[in-house]
């Protein structure tokens, strides 16, 4: 580890393994600006935006360059300043500056930085043209906005193993573009939106549907229902200014009402009903000893990929509905009497669920369960359309008769969080020691993959959660070289829904704030246990009655058709 | 002797040899490496390359940069988005189509390929354009005298001018034209500023225009 000092502005700054200068002088309480540096991605150095200058004053780029012990660092100098300048302007010169009509109006990171430098005057001469790629249901690609900073380059290959999105042609020529230079629905693309987390600027967006979700709520005739995820409620705190301890599930659904949302239910009902559904089928396939590791289906964009790349493991999948296309069904059928027309929005923190809700595969008697699905950003702008003050208005609870939920739902937003969940479900032991106990068995922290071993049914279990489809394609090649596992949850954004790409940026430290709230939540709630939850359980006593399969189920059979 | 308004010795990463190409219209070196070397200049793998006379100097930078921006590899702005602009302001100059602050602007933004770029190919593409103006008469600047200084433009005093055309013969850009014994002129797009012609007049015709 390098220990030391080095000096940064004249002051000096102790080296605790940074592994590079930016690191360092970002510690130093300097936000040194950077498109293409992301602590979770290789370092790539093409921005040139974090140059700074040594003693000696040879400029070096902060990013690619190792701290060592009393190195003397500028970075703040008339030479730096005029080169950061000169570099935003190269940009912006080739940049689509409609900033006003651009869906990343105010999130965009050259904006920040152009304003930050003051830059108002551009003396190059550029193509500012649009050139979107609106094919997928998800996300929308705009080369034309594009400044090829490369992080959702090495995003796609390197955290999510896809390798779609990728540079073409050398040069000033060089593009953004799909591997094959199909369009975006057609590349094989998984939805994931990782890409669209990590764009400095607008050039890949998800794509938005709150136009259709207004207009289903400005018509009388019409019903909307509303389900808002767990990793929802985590995310929103900070855009929407108010104290991350503050109730925010009852803000969210006062709020929800307030927009014009007839009902609104938590997914953490939803998710109840798959720890039981997905335990089940464990026991079973444990009890005939076929198709293990029984592989999760919660993430859509995993269920693609896996379709997509291992087409022989497809039987491992959970035969079960994601929690959101669960509790859709439920919710569809208890109102299929309803005089009104039913729209069902889903709020996630997920963009692969837009494309989830239009599969063929889910319809039930030819009826897309989910109309729209919007993401927690999307909840976010439709909120402050309204200008609702959200730090003032009072909490409200969820609607009946779906308003009850566990901890055991709740955490399913985060990486992990199902394991543990169907684990309370499996143990034997119902005391809140062992509750506890199973906190620490490892399904719990920020790794890409945790694993762990329980007892159960007289055997012992070998359990992983993934998240990141890298981390889940390294898992895959050891259970297909032998290793074996009995139950695994794969989740394709890293961290899980917490850090999924519908919700507002956050990587590291505040992804990890996220797990803790969620976990937290769970420490409140006051029913822990899926199987614990009267209004679940009363459910296959009613509504569910022989229709479980139906509504509760899917086939996995072929590729994800649209 | 060759007569040759610069020589580049097959290196297209290396300037133009001679400190100064603007200045020593005429170089005098052997084609010899030893003697390339003790003037600073590199040998290439292509061998020595002549230039001719043509007096459109700043074409071969352009020659040079085309080339660059073919070896670009497209992943650092300043080269990537930088050199093509370069381009594009050699192409203006070299066409007489200078606009106001081409002059700054090209210095400036090879200022910062030069600091920032993340390999060499970007670096000495900048530090080429550097070489163009360094230990230049400061007029030569394209852009005027230092940076903020207004080009200076040369014209022909038809009275004084008595047709003798060496000014046209001593012209580096071939921008001055006219019949013998008729005053000459100087097309102001093709000027450079050199000032060439306000030395070797023997009549003072040639005069400092207002701008």
């Amino acid at each position: 580890m390098n220990t030391g000092y080095v000096t940064i502005d004249g002051i000096p700054i102790a080296m605790e393994g940074e592994k590079n200068l930016l690191e360092l002088i970002r510690k130093a309480g300097i936000d040194l600006p950077t498109f293409c540096y992301y602590s979770e991605l290789s370092v790539y150095g093409a921005c040139r935006m974090c140059m700074v200058e040594t003693k000696e004053g040879a400029m070096v780029a902060a990013c690619s360059t190792q701290p060592k012990e009393g190195m003397e660092i500028l970075t703040n100098t008339p030479r730096l300043r005029r080169h950061r300048k000169m570099i935003l302007e190269l940009l912006l010169a080739k940049h689509c500056r409609d900033c006003t009509i651009c869906e990343k109006n105010g999130r965009c990171r050259l904006q920040e930085l152009a304003n930050r430098f003051g830059i108002t005057r551009l003396r190059f001469p550029g193509d500012t043209e649009a050139r979107p790629d609106a094919s997928s249901r998800c996300i929308t690609l705009d080369t034309g906005k594009c400044i090829l900073c490369g992080d959702c380059v090495r995003m796609c290959s390197e955290v999510q193993n896809l390798g779609i999105l990728t540079f073409r042609n050398r040069g000033s020529r060089m593009t953004l573009g799909t591997r094959d230079g199909k369009p975006l629905a057609k590349s094989g693309c998984v939805g994931c939106g990782q890409c669209a987390a990590v764009c400095p600027t607008g050039a890949i967006v998800v794509k938005n549907d709150r136009e259709r979700v207004w207009e289903a709520i400005g018509d009388p005739d019409t019903k909307v229902i509303a389900q808002i995820a767990p990793a929802v409620r985590v995310a929103v705190a900070e855009e929407l200014r108010c104290a991350p301890t503050d109730n925010i599930l009852g803000k969210l659904v006062a709020s929800m009402h307030r927009l014009g949302f007839d009902e609104v239910f938590d997914t953490c009902t939803g998710a109840d009903l798959t720890v039981l559904e997905e335990s089940a089928e464990l026991i079973a396939r444990l009890e005939e000893n076929r198709d293990l590791p029984l592989f999760t289906s919660c993430c859509p964009a995993w269920v693609s990929y896996l379709k997509q790349k291992h087409p022989e493991l497809v039987s491992h999948l959970s035969s079960c509905r994601s929690p959101m296309e669960m509790f859709a069904a439920v919710i569809r059928e208890q109102y299929k009497s309803s005089r009104k027309n039913i729209v069902h929005v889903a709020v996630m923190p997920c963009t692969a669920k837009k494309e989830e809700a239009a599969l063929e595969r889910l319809k039930i008697g030819g009826i897309q369960q989910v109309d729209y699905v919007i993401t927690t950003q999307e909840l976010i702008r439709m909120i402050r359309e309204c200008g609702i003050l959200f730090s003032e208005i009072e909490p409200e609870g969820l609607d009946m008769p779906f308003g009850a939920a566990t901890g055991a739902g709740t955490i399913f937003g985060t990486a992990g969080g199902v394991t543990e969940a169907v684990l309370r479900r499996l143990s034997s032991d119902k005391s809140p020691a062992a509750l506890r106990e199973l906190a620490f068995r490892g399904v719990r922290g920020a790794a890409g993959l945790k694993e762990t071993e329980v007892s159960c049914m007289g055997r012992t279990l070998r359990i992983a959660a993934v998240s990141g489809l890298k981390n889940a394609e390294d898992l895959l090649t050891r259970i297909q070289e032998g290793e074996h596992y009995d139950f695994v949850e794969v989740m394709a954004c890293p961290g899980g829904c917490a850090g999924g790409a519908g919700q507002p940026f956050a990587a590291g430290d505040s992804r990890r704030q996220r797990s803790k709230e969620l976990y937290a939540a769970d420490r409140m709630s006051s029913i822990k246990r899926s199987e614990e939850n009267s209004l679940v359980l009363s459910l296959y006593g009613g509504l569910l009655k022989g229709k479980a399969r139906k509504l509760l189920h899917t086939e996995h059979n072929g590729e994800e058709s649209k | 002797m060759i007569a040759a308004t610069s020589r580049n010795t097959g290196n297209a990463s290396r300037g133009l040899s001679g400190e100064n190409p603007f200045y020593r219209l005429c170089l005098t070196l052997p084609l010899d490496s030893q003697a390339l070397r003790n003037a600073g200049a590199a040998q290439g793998p292509d061998g020595p390359r002549l230039t001719e006379n043509t007096g459109r100097i700043l074409a071969v930078y352009e020659q040079f940069e085309r080339f660059n921006r073919e070896g670009c590899c497209g992943k650092c702005v300043p080269c990537r988005e930088g050199t093509r602009h370069i381009l594009e302001l050699l192409e203006r100059l070299a066409a007489g189509e200078r606009r106001g602050e081409d002059g700054t602007l090209l210095l400036e933004l090879a200022d910062t390929i030069y600091s920032t770029a993340l390999c060499s190919l970007g670096k000495t593409a900048a530090s080429r354009i550097a070489g163009v103006f360094e230990g230049c008469p400061e007029e030569y600047l394209p852009g005027g005298g230092g940076i903020e200084e207004a080009p200076r433009v040369y014209r022909i005093d038809p009275e004084l001018c008595r047709g003798c055309s060496r000014c046209a013969r001593g012209c580096p850009t071939g921008a001055i034209s006219g019949k013998i014994k008729e005053p000459f002129v100087i097309d102001p797009g093709k000027c450079v500023g050199c000032g060439a012609c306000l030395a070797t007049c023997a009549f003072k015709a040639v005069k400092e225009a207002d701008v």
